[in-house]
């Protein structure tokens, strides 16, 4: 038998099919676990920040510490905002107004006037706290939900229909038209 | 018309009385030359160098420009572009939108 003909295209053509699926497959599988763990470590900022806030606003200790926290906690937590929003996918509109109401109700009015004295003792605010604890707990669910979602068929199918949208814009824009 | 507002202003705008502050000083003048302009210009206002923001600053400089009747919210949506490139100040080009849209008019007393 010749050798050539052992090794013809009709016998590689099922083969470099199955290994180009199964590096497709595996490839895909990689950044859902990325994804999955990039909101992981999101609810995790969460968790810090409303317990930095409840912190804050529940204790009429000097607060320019606790402050500072709560402003570190914040600024991690929206690091990777737009990431995060577009994983929500169908909750996105939900993620967005809880974020944004996280953040009025943990560093709005009295957080940090550059007037005020920074080691003012205050009063504590308990309806501030139970805002916190409510909105932060609604947030964190809907994250384990997404989380949850981000392995179904429903978001695999949209995720494909986005990047090839995505490879699509991009010959049309920076390939036919330079 | 463009304004940087982490180099020209405040590199960590917080608190309401610095939002009224950048509002009256900085905003409500160059929207009022934009307005009487017969051009489709709009303002650039680039959140990129702003280290961190308050959200009562926030609201305060934008979410007052509907609040106090300065300019609608049509007007504002049109021709005020507030810009980001990355994602954690995205995050607050998204919020200060959301401040106008949900801005109500104060009722005179």
């Amino acid at each position: 038998m010749n050798i050539g003909e052992s090794f013809s295209q009709e016998a590689l053509t099922p083969f470099a099919l199955g290994f180009l699926s199964a590096y497709v497959f595996l490839k895909y599988r990689a950044h859902i676990s990325e994804r999955g763990a990039q909101i992981s470590d999101h609810i995790k900022d969460i968790e810090k920040l409303s317990v930095a806030a409840v912190e804050l606003w529940a204790s009429d200790e000097d607060k320019y510490q606790l402050a500072t926290e709560v402003q570190l906690h914040h600024t991690l937590s929206v690091q990777f905002f737009e990431d995060i929003r577009f994983a929500c996918h169908k909750r996105r509109l939900e993620y967005e107004r809880l974020m944004f109401d996280l953040f009025r109700v943990t560093a709005s009015d009295e957080f940090i006037d550059q007037n005020a004295c920074i080691s003012e003792k205050k009063t504590p605010n308990s309806e501030r706290v139970q805002e916190i604890i409510d909105v932060s707990s609604s947030l964190i669910t809907l994250l384990r939900k997404v989380r949850a979602d981000i392995s179904s068929l429903e978001y695999l199918a949209w995720d494909t229909w986005r990047w090839l949208s995505l490879v699509g814009n991009f010959i049309k824009k920076d390939l036919l038209n330079p | 018309m463009k304004y940087d507002l982490g180099n020209q202003f405040d590199v960590y705008p917080m608190g309401r009385p610095l939002g009224a502050q950048f509002r009256e000083m900085v905003l409500v003048p160059m929207l009022r030359q934009i307005e009487r302009s017969n051009t489709t210009e709009k303002l650039e206002i680039s959140f990129e160098s702003c280290r961190s923001f308050g959200s009562s600053f926030l609201e305060e400089a934008f979410g007052g420009l509907v609040r106090k009747g300065l300019f609608s919210k049509a007007f504002l949506l049109d021709r005020l572009n507030i810009t980001a490139v990355s994602s954690s100040k995205i995050f607050f080009v998204k919020m200060t939108l959301d401040y106008i849209r949900n801005s109500k008019p104060e009722r005179l007393s």
